[in-house]
């Protein structure tokens, strides 16, 4: 059957957690205040291609007038990634890896028992989860290893080009041999 | 009037726009915002805010002469004035902290706090800036436009007497600027081709300025990208400040950039000298346009007179039979700043929300031609530029399109013209074969100070100085 939340290898998982009346704030903070780039909590998770914490506190409607205009019961916490390979091995990822963080903003949310207790932490995600309508991937076939691997390649050629250029060919091929030897 | 007109200096190349019916308030907007003025001669000066009550007398003196967007109709006047508050400017004039709070964040933290981002580092870095920019003492810039500076001189003295006496105003910092004779930049190439032809203003688009439709037709772009009040790309009012601040204003950018012509042109010369192409093509592939203004997309191999000439044709070029940057290289200035429907910007769609109103002007003295030695003298760019949002409009161009290559594809390379240069590194790629990589980047272009401001609507300005505390 086809997948929707999967795209090659790479797999989406979404959650919308409610957070608990009067939270609001303090999860919007914790959220805020958690450091970017490579010193996020996130980027111990080496599977991760990207995510994204966000809150939604109410439905934005931009069409015609209407009768009903449908609420929110609460705000929600929604947490969603894009990953390599399955769920199982990258929730038990976050449980290993960013416990006290991920206790930190989902601790806020109804009904959530804690990264310690490992196997309801995970049903309690899944619980949550929603499939996703449309999911494509950037790197649909290429580990987040890969890509890494690939864009350090990327640069070392590109040096390579920049500093070589205008070199006579027999310069041009000994340099060749020597600084990317084995790249090849 | 014909002395009037002749003295204006409208270039030959750029006949004035066809004129249609509008639907904008232009009696309520300030001129410049739409209409880009020919004058040759310019002042930007910046006040402090000294007296509070005695600085809204002095803006209700000059309110009657602040030009507006009403069309002149054969009568142009001697001189412009345009007025525009930073955020601490609008703090001191007393308007209320609920309304202040309306104003967006990067409004509110103003351009110094916003460097990091901008790429305002080292050289260019806010500690050395001018003395009065970046620091809040700026509180109101006063933009005069002038036939010649005889004029200038004596709006500038006014604004400095009647300012000063009445204890009202200091000036803390100007700049006079003055275009140059060939309608060209200090780098030696034409400027101010492209602008947005902007929906409802009155004045015909030209074929190129404003947004692709995806069937290789240009459309105009909605009026709420610039002003406030008025429905924008996605179709609704752009987010704005609380009234009166909601209708006809809009945000400024003012930065001013010195440019090291000499430095420029040493390095085209000398990297011109390994460059197949020559130094002529290799400076044209790091704009993007021959000195003359032809586009790149249209004459890769040599500029064209005839088509730089030609008003319907000059802007009228797309990325989209060129992918990878053959005849205009991905990384060169204008295609950075304005990819229109190139490779990944899905025809236009992604660029569209991203545009904005240039009104810069050259200041000092040009480096004679030929000259590669550096005179010591300070010239450059007045840049100026009006949109509806500063961080999706001009920090989105200058932090991911000029500061940044990923958007692009092209990795962490900047602008080489206008980018901050990034320690050693950083090059141009320019595609061929084989390509022709220019590294390590230089820095050409150095911050010399700036601000964000918001030029108010002419009902916001009364209200400003006329409002209780």
């Amino acid at each position: 059957m086809f997948d929707h939340n999967r795209a090659g290898t790479a797999y989406a998982f979404t959650a919308f957690t409610a957070i608990l009346p009067g939270h609001e704030e303090a999860v919007r903070e914790r959220i805020e205040s958690l450091p970017r780039g490579p010193e996020s909590p996130l980027a111990r998770l080496d599977t991760l291609h990207y995510s994204r914490l966000q809150i939604f506190d109410e439905l934005v409607y931009q069409g015609p007038p209407q009768k009903k205009r449908d609420r929110l019961k609460s705000s929600y916490l929604v947490f969603t990634a894009s990953l390599d390979g399955d769920l199982d091995p990258f929730l038990d990822a976050i449980a290993d890896r960013l416990p006290a963080e991920a206790d930190g903003w989902w601790g806020h949310c109804v009904a959530y028992p804690g990264a310690a207790n490992r196997e309801a932490f995970k049903r309690w995600l899944k619980h949550n989860q929603v499939p996703n309508a449309l999911f494509s991937s950037m790197y649909s076939t290429e580990s987040v290893q890969a890509v890494r691997s690939a864009l350090a390649l990327r640069e070392r050629v590109l040096e390579f080009a920049t500093a070589a250029q205008g070199l006579e060919p027999a310069e041009l091929q000994r340099r060749f041999h020597t600084e990317l030897a084995g790249l090849v | 009037m014909d002395g009037l007109k002749q003295r204006l200096g409208r270039p030959p190349a750029l006949p004035r726009r066809e004129r249609e019916p509008e639907a904008v308030d232009l009696a309520d907007i300030q001129g410049n915002v739409l209409r880009g003025y020919t004058y040759p001669c310019a002042a930007y000066i910046f006040l402090r805010v000294d007296d509070v009550e005695r600085a809204k007398a002095l803006l209700a003196r000059m309110l009657p002469r602040i030009t507006t967007g009403e069309p002149w109709d054969g009568a142009e006047p001697a001189l412009a004035i345009q007025l525009a508050f930073t955020y601490e400017g609008l703090r001191r004039l007393g308007v209320p902290d609920e309304t202040l709070a309306t104003f967006p964040e990067e409004f509110r933290q103003g351009m110094a706090s916003r460097a990091d981002i901008l790429g305002d580092r080292g050289p260019s870095a806010p500690e050395s800036w001018e003395e009065g920019l970046g620091t809040g003492e700026a509180h109101a810039l006063v933009t005069v436009w002038a036939v010649d500076d005889d004029h200038l001189d004596e709006i500038r003295e006014e604004l400095r007497t009647v300012g000063a006496a009445a204890g009202a105003t200091t000036v803390v910092n100007e700049t006079r600027a003055k275009a140059l004779a060939s309608g060209s930049d200090h780098f030696g190439f034409y400027d101010g081709i492209s602008q947005p032809a902007v929906a409802g203003t009155g004045v015909k688009g030209r074929p190129g300025d404003g947004r692709p439709d995806g069937k290789g037709n240009w459309r105009d772009v909605a009026t709420g990208e610039f002003l406030l009040g008025y429905v924008d790309e996605d179709a609704g009012l752009p987010a704005a400040p609380a009234a009166p601040f909601d209708r006809n204003g809009t945000f400024m950018v003012y930065r001013k950039l010195a440019m090291d012509v000499a430095a420029f042109r040493s390095f085209v010369e000398e990297a011109g000298r390994r460059y197949s192409g020559g130094p002529e093509l290799l400076a044209a592939k790091i704009v993007g346009r021959w000195p003359d203004g032809t586009p790149l997309a249209l004459s890769p191999d040599a500029p064209d007179p005839e088509l730089a000439a030609d008003p319907g044709r000059t802007n009228d070029f797309s990325y989209r039979d060129d992918p990878i940057g053959l005849k205009c290289p991905v990384g060169a200035h204008i295609r950075r700043v304005n990819p229109r429907d190139a490779d990944g910007f899905f025809d236009g769609e992604l660029t569209k929300r991203h545009r904005i109103i240039r009104r810069g002007r050259s200041y000092g003295e040009p480096l004679p031609a030929g000259v590669t030695e550096d005179d010591g003298l300070e010239r450059g760019l007045v840049f100026v530029c009006f949109n509806a949002d500063l961080w999706r409009q001009f920090e989105t161009i200058q932090s991911f399109w000029v500061e940044e290559g990923d958007t692009l594809g092209i990795g962490k390379d900047r602008d080489f013209l206008i980018g901050c240069p990034n320690g050693g590194g950083g090059k141009l790629t320019i595609p061929g074969n084989p390509p022709f990589f220019l590294s390590p980047q230089q820095r050409f272009v150095t911050t010399r100070g700036g601000e964000y401001l918001f030029q108010p609507s002419i009902t916001a300005l009364r209200v400003l100085a006329t409002a209780e505390r």
